[in-house]
């Protein structure tokens, strides 16, 4: 019986001593990540700051799929032990951390120089009064479209050059029942509301308008939605591999998406040159636009973890180069939010796979047209419920106005 | 002729759901040799993409690593858990106390508690003991399953007291009973808990992904679900060869306890 005791003592012996425990306030700046988007472009960005600071070291640690979950617990539990240095949000949920928890991260308003990044970019991570993030790439979007479905139904380029979405619905069905390929895949997490909404400047909330039924832009865009969701020529999607799959099975004529998307429509590399990009569609509102956003994250310093004003400092200095805004792009197909490498036109280069057209300049020169909006906690609640409302306005057990105020409701 | 109709009947519905269950393996072990795109566009043929798939896994994953961290866990997870289990399943069982079913009822009832509920309160508990990112952290939370105490309490409630209370007489410790008389005789017990416990410890994801923070203490369900975590469109290919690399343990520990855990379903049926 020794024996079991002794193993015993000798296994809790083992595993305390195999853990490593991480150092709080260390000099090494930890960063999570995505490996194949983010962490390539932090890795060079940190050798540029250890030129300049040779003693600095980093950590990068691929961020697991569900970070918000683990950065919920650790900020809920009130501790940051366990949370890097650096983390990455997407801009969308970025304003529900920052209200959550407002003194988790260090305010940068005071180092990092927000007049090199794009301005709507900056009003995502401005909370309170004070500017929390570093700018990073962003989802400019676009109006992907297989240019031989649409050259074989009689369209050019030019055709779909600034319309509005109604135009683009024409465009849509006369190319399916033509050529038999549907456009848009949607799935019931919403069609692209966030795409459209932006595009004229607005939200689900916004400060300008007391009801969401005042806001013509929401009422428009759920009005689209419908339409979409209603027609034959728009591929309804189960999930987000048959999206990819209509994409890359070249099922599907057109959709439009952040530039992220690129990546997933040169997965198939039989389908080089024929592919081409226009603006997205705009509303048929007062201050509509052809430029809209679909994604993108920024870079936040979490506070209290003792090496908070060295990676504030890196976050200052080690991203604003055009070198690495131009490798961003050959390694990870990421746009980034740094205004002179636009200016300078590192994006400028003729893509094959767009049949040699520069898309992206031209989705970089959109960048600087993107209207700011702000998101928050409210602004997710509220598409939520728009996803859960939508078969009884799908149906027409509602109208555009009982959604609006039902939705009103649930968000209040 | 009717028996023939019912076996036929019988037959079909076992097929129908044999091959639900089978599907997704064989889908699986076809992806492995699948490019990304032919997986999501459905591709139920073998192809030749298997080392560029194991290429990708290899570039990306640091597996022996992977496989240390998930054997060690799982390892000392099982072992520890059976060892607390069926120790204290025993006290609740043999030894008498007047508080006895009461504690035991309040542990049952905590099997209620959504795990949800206690992450907060656990988390806590692991920073204050400065546990974060070790293996003790993981194991230790595996350690005390309520299930398992109960799991072997009821496979005791037939063992005779007689044999205890004999050995008792003959002068035995009450460990040594516990590990000469008691452990031997419940070997069938022990392998379906082992099934049981090894395969929480091995695919346990939501307690792993919280505590454990760096690249090199990562599991498989860790490992997949970072593979499968980018910007791009996720290499499906990868992601299907590393999960079956995470199943071909779990495989191996079904087998080899197989025939003690079908022996502890019909014993437990008795």
């Amino acid at each position: 019986m020794k024996k079991l005791l002794g193993l015993l003592t000798v296994m809790v012996l083992v595993l305390a001593g195999c853990g490593s425990s991480e150092q709080v306030g260390d000099g090494v700046i930890t960063i999570w990540g995505t490996p194949d988007f983010d962490i390539p472009i932090f890795e060079e960005a940190a050798s540029i700051y250890q030129e300049d600071n040779p003693d600095v070291q980093f950590e990068f640690v691929a961020s697991p799929d569900d970070v918000g979950q683990v950065i919920h617990t650790s900020l809920a539990s009130n501790t940051v032990e366990g949370l890097p240095d650096i983390l990455s949000l997407q801009d969308q949920e970025a304003q529900i951390y920052l209200e959550s928890y407002p003194d988790a991260f260090y305010p940068l308003e005071d180092i990092v120089n927000y007049d090199d990044f794009l301005d709507y970019k900056e009003a995502i991570c401005t909370y309170e009064g004070s500017t929390y993030c570093l700018p990073f790439d962003v989802g400019v979007a676009g109006l992907f479209y297989r240019t031989d479905y649409f050259a074989e139904a009689g369209y050019s380029a030019e055709d779909l050059n600034n319309i509005t979405w109604d135009r683009y619905f024409e465009i849509s069905e006369d190319v399916y029942n033509k050529t038999g390929h549907q456009a848009i895949a949607y799935d019931t997490n919403g069609v692209k509301e966030q795409i459209m909404l932006q595009s004229a400047g607005t939200s689900y909330i916004d400060d300008r308008y007391e009801n969401l039924k005042d806001n013509p832009a929401l009422v428009e865009t759920v009005e689209k939605d419908k339409i979409i969701r209603t027609s034959d020529w728009a591929y309804n999607s189960p999930d987000w591999a048959a999206t990819l799959n209509s994409v890359n099975s070249g099922d599907l004529a057109s959709i439009p998406a952040g530039s992220w998307f690129i990546d997933i429509i040169k997965a198939e590399p039989s389908q080089s040159g024929k592919w081409g990009m226009a603006p997205v569609p705009r509303l048929n509102v007062e201050g509509a636009t052809n430029y809209s956003n679909d994604g993108g994250s920024s870079l936040y310093v979490v506070n209290g973890t003792g090496d908070e004003e060295l990676a504030a400092d890196f976050l200052a200095n080690g991203f604003n180069s055009e070198e690495l805004a131009k490798n961003a792009l050959n390694e990870s197909s990421a746009l980034l939010s740094y205004i002179p490498a636009i200016e300078a036109g590192v994006y400028d280069t003729a893509d094959e796979f767009f049949g040699g057209q520069h898309i992206y300049q031209q989705l970089a020169d959109w960048t600087l047209e993107i209207p700011a909006v702000t998101y928050d906690a409210k602004t997710t609640a509220a598409s939520s419920a728009l996803a859960a409302l939508t078969p009884d306005y799908i149906s027409g057990k509602i109208t555009t106005e009982q959604l609006l105020d039902q939705i009103q409701q649930q968000i209040a | 002729m009717k028996k023939k109709i019912s076996a036929v009947f019988t037959h079909m519905i076992l097929i129908i759901i044999s091959f639900i269950c089978v599907f997704p393996f064989f889908w699986m072990v076809v992806g492995i040799t699948n490019s990304s795109v032919d997986i999501t566009q459905g591709k139920l043929t073998f192809g030749n993409y298997f080392m560029t798939n194991l290429q990708t896994v290899i570039e990306k994953v640091d597996l022996f690593q992977i496989i240390f961290n998930s054997v060690v866990i799982a390892f000392f997870g099982t072992v520890l858990s059976l060892i607390v289990a069926s120790m204290a399943a025993y006290a609740f069982q043999i030894y008498h106390n007047k508080f006895r079913e009461r504690i035991y009822n309040l542990m049952l009832v905590s099997l209620m508690i959504p795990f949800a509920a206690l992450m907060i309160p656990l988390y806590k508990e692991v920073v204050f003991l400065g546990l974060l990112n070790t293996y003790t952290a993981v194991v230790l939370q595996l350690t005390s399953s309520v299930f398992l105490v109960f799991f072997f309490r009821q496979s005791l409630k037939n063992f005779p007291l007689e044999l205890i209370e004999s050995s008792r007489i003959d002068g035995a410790s009450e460990l040594l009973i516990f590990a000469r008389i008691v452990v031997p005789s419940m070997k069938a017990t022990y392998a379906s808990a082992t099934i049981y416990a090894f395969m929480g410890a091995w695919n346990g994801y939501l307690w792993p992904l919280l505590v454990i923070k760096s690249n090199d203490m990562k599991t498989f369900p860790l490992a997949i679900s970072a593979l499968s975590t980018t910007n791009r469109a996720p290499d499906v290919g990868a992601v299907m060869l590393l999960i079956v690399f995470s199943t071909i343990p779990m495989l191996v520990i079904f087998f080899v306890f197989q025939k003690q855990f079908v022996q502890g379903m019909v014993g437990s049926s008795k």
